[in-house]
């Protein structure tokens, strides 16, 4: 199984360090798209098929809280996994954002090994091809 | 206070510099450290929620070319390299910031944290870092000094 994986961040060095953590821990990536925030985001999953998006919170224009809403209350949207990848380490803003639905968060720094188990359970053993 | 403040600083940087850049940070004292003060850049971000305050790096441009040939595996002779190392810089102090913040309030609290900027300094502000109670320094690599300083509001 293949996956096509959306990584929004207004930061490029970290889509290239979640880029090369995916190479690491060898997920299989068919097309990997970037966005800068959530409304470049959500033009782009409008357009594409997308099995998991990687979204930091804050980013200018449109930040991941809102991008998860939106998300959230589009019937097609609402079933594509959604991964938070953040500095913050506060229960309470992981609280709310599963709340939300989000279906894991990541801490910063990621490791290949954390991001592999979060995609493992989130898809289901992207290990097996 | 402000010494458990510097401790923590001084394990959250060298951690995340590990995690992040495979880089090794030494610490030393501010006495011992040489910047070449027309090539020095500051990042500052500051945060609020149950306290509030600002968090600051000083280094030499030479650690941004380092730092982004770490992080991303770029040459450190490309040219790319110092604008990515100033991205990287930022990237670098969010996290080391986030993680501060955690050690000191543990994970119950929300902060909010501003976008990271980077200014040239010079002389004078590097010698006015260097005298804050709060700065720690370290060697990076055993050639790159760096300077970090958590300042908590009253």
């Amino acid at each position: 199984m293949t996956l096509n994986i959306l990584i929004v961040d207004d930061s490029e060095i970290v889509r290239r360090v979640i880029t090369k953590t995916l190479k690491i821990a060898e997920i299989p990536v068919e097309t990997l798209f970037q966005a800068e925030n959530g409304k470049e985001a959500l033009d782009i999953i409008a357009n594409n098929w997308i099995d998991i998006v990687f979204t930091d919170i804050n980013m200018p224009i449109m930040g991941g809280v809102e991008l998860i809403e939106k998300m959230a209350s589009d019937g097609l949207m609402k079933s594509i996994p959604v991964i938070v990848v953040s500095t913050e380490g506060s229960e309470a803003r992981m609280d709310q954002l599963t709340k939300k639905g989000v279906s894991a968060y990541l801490r910063k720094p990621v490791t290949p090994e954390s991001l592999r188990d979060v995609v493992n359970d989130i898809i289901g053993g992207v290990d097996d091809e | 206070m402000s010494e458990n403040y510097k401790e923590i600083s001084r394990d959250v940087f060298d951690q995340t510099l590990e995690n992040l850049a495979f880089l090794f940070a030494e610490s030393i004292e501010t006495e011992e450290v040489d910047l070449i003060s027309e090539n020095c850049h500051e990042v500052k971000m500051s945060f609020s929620g149950e306290f509030s305050g600002n968090i600051y790096m000083v280094v030499q441009d030479d650690f941004c070319s380092e730092l982004a040939a770490n992080i991303l595996g770029i040459s450190d002779e490309d040219e790319d390299a110092f604008n990515l190392g100033i991205d990287s810089l930022k990237e670098v102090l969010n996290v080391v910031c986030g993680r501060i913040l955690t050690e000191i309030a543990g994970t119950k609290p929300l902060f909010n944290l501003s976008v990271p900027e980077v200014n040239k300094i010079d002389t004078d502000d590097i010698n006015n870092f260097l005298n804050y109670p709060e700065t720690v320094a370290f060697l990076v690599d055993d050639m790159y000094p760096v300077l970090l300083r958590f300042c908590k509001d009253d």
